[in-house]
């Protein structure tokens, strides 16, 4: 199948042309995406330009490993610090805790590895029965399933720090938040589109209608996008409140009934804290009981003071879609990938780290 | 990252199948779909997510360029 059709640069220029005149009798509107993938296409593609001054594309909470927090990071340093295998995903290495980071262990010799998949975590523990392994799994509820896929059939050295956190409820919290409803109100979600294979359309329902606030379901292709905003536009003139689900390539209504099962199976829903955020309610994902030998929080004794050092940091009004990465004094110049200060500058899914890569994001 | 662009299941094995993401074979985890050898599949952090249903991909392409032409019907 030829996915560059979605790229195609004619139809690119023609839905560009039909949001600027459609948005031509309409106020400011301000469009969120939640999902680290939709900030690349829209900065890679430069999408961002091709919108009337009117209409602009903010990003919300959508980078895992951003709104992972400085504790969960501490946990898992305290656990390699006690000879435990730590194993991760690139990003995580470099994310600052209280006092360092994952990166800043390895360099002392503790045993922290990068995986590309939890299954090379479980081979590590299978290679070497006599270690503890630790994943530390952080992501959406499109990563959560193979986490719990891999908790449900694995050795009994393997254990998983869950740091995995559910979409619709930051949503809600965001569209809860009398600040952020007065400052920076969000007029329609650009939804995620690998979380929505996972949950399907319904999860986004009940938020359109308590909220009146319409979506679109997109893909990653900067097609996809320039629907996404264009279809949101119509939506927002009709008043219709409702989902539109404009991926209909991978994501069903039902989403992934199999993976749902699993996550069910393995996960309960638990109020947990995202960096740059407070308590979100039933916002998390922690390991069952009968799981309680494969969750490392269960398994091991974990004790950590965690501190929000104050860095001047930004990422919470990042995170919040109420500043742009250049709109942060640090950015590029006290904060860079070589040098990142915060979680946004560190992961590819991060805002500041996509902008200091594209250069510009408007 | 999410990786927008499928994998093309080449052969399956128990719970794991090779795919062909760009012209590079990778291993994946089928736990979590039901692909048969042929399908393409939309794969994150190593595990196939979902089949990735080709005649609804010609569809959104079909739909969006009628909705063009629509447009420029109206210009006319
Ligand atoms: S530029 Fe750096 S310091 Fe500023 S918000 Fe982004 S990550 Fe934080």
């Amino acid at each position: 199948m030829n996915t560059g059709d979605f790229r195609n640069r004619m139809l690119a220029q023609k839905a560009s042309a039909k949001i600027n005149q459609l948005s031509q009798d309409m106020g400011n509107v301000r469009i969120m995406h939640v999902c680290g993938t939709h900030e690349d296409t829209i900065s890679r593609f430069g999408i961002r330009s091709l919108l009337p001054d009117n209409v602009e594309i903010v990003s919300g909470p959508g980078c895992p490993v951003c709104v992972t927090t400085t504790k969960e990071v501490d946990e898992a340093i305290f656990l390699a610090k006690k000879g435990i295998t730590v194993t991760t995903f690139g990003d995580m290495l470099k994310v600052p805790g209280s006092n360092g980071s994952l990166a800043d262990i390895k360099a002392q010799g503790y045993d922290v590895r990068v995986v590309y998949s939890i299954t090379d975590s479980i081979k590590l523990a299978e290679n070497n029965p006599s270690r503890e392994v630790v994943h530390l799994a952080i992501g959406f509820e499109t990563t959560a399933p193979s986490t719990a896929s891999a908790v449900m059939d694995s050795p009994k050295n393997f254990s998983a720090l869950s740091c995995h956190r559910l979409i619709p409820p930051a949503m809600e919290f965001l569209l809860n938040d009398a600040g952020i409803q007065s400052s920076a109100k969000v007029d329609g979600f650009i939804d995620p589109g690998h979380v929505s294979v996972i949950i399907g359309v319904e999860p986004y329902e009940s938020l359109s209608s308590r909220y009146k606030i319409p979506q679109v379901i997109s893909g990653f292709e900067p097609l996809d996008v320039l629907f996404g905003v264009l279809r949101l536009l119509e939506m927002i003139k009709d008043a219709d409140y409702s989902v539109v689900n404009n991926y209909p390539r991978v994501v069903k209504y039902n989403g992934n009934p199999k993976a749902k099962h699993i996550l069910n199976e393995v996960f309960e829903t638990i109020d947990v804290k995202w960096r740059g955020f407070p308590l979100i309610p039933k916002s998390g994902l922690e390991i069952r009981d009968e799981f309680a030998c494969h969750d490392a929080r269960k398994k091991f004794v974990i004790s950590v003071e965690s501190d929000e050092v104050s860095t001047g940091c930004r990422c919470s009004d990042i995170l919040k879609g109420i500043i742009y990465p250049m709109e942060c004094p640090l950015f590029k110049t006290k904060c860079t990938p070589e040098n990142p200060v915060g979680p946004c500058m560190v992961s590819s899914e991060g805002a500041c780290m996509i902008a200091y890569k594209y250069k510009k994001i408007i | 990252m999410c990786l927008a662009v499928p994998s093309k299941v080449l052969e399956i094995n128990g719970k794991e199948a090779v795919v062909d993401f760009g012209g590079v074979k990778r291993s994946v985890r089928m736990d979590l779909v039901d692909s048969k050898v042929g399908d393409y599949v939309i794969v994150h952090a190593g595990y196939a997510i979902q089949t990735m249903d080709e005649e609804d991909a010609m569809e959104s392409l079909r739909y969006w360029k009628e909705l063009l032409e629509c447009q420029d019907d109206l210009e006319e």
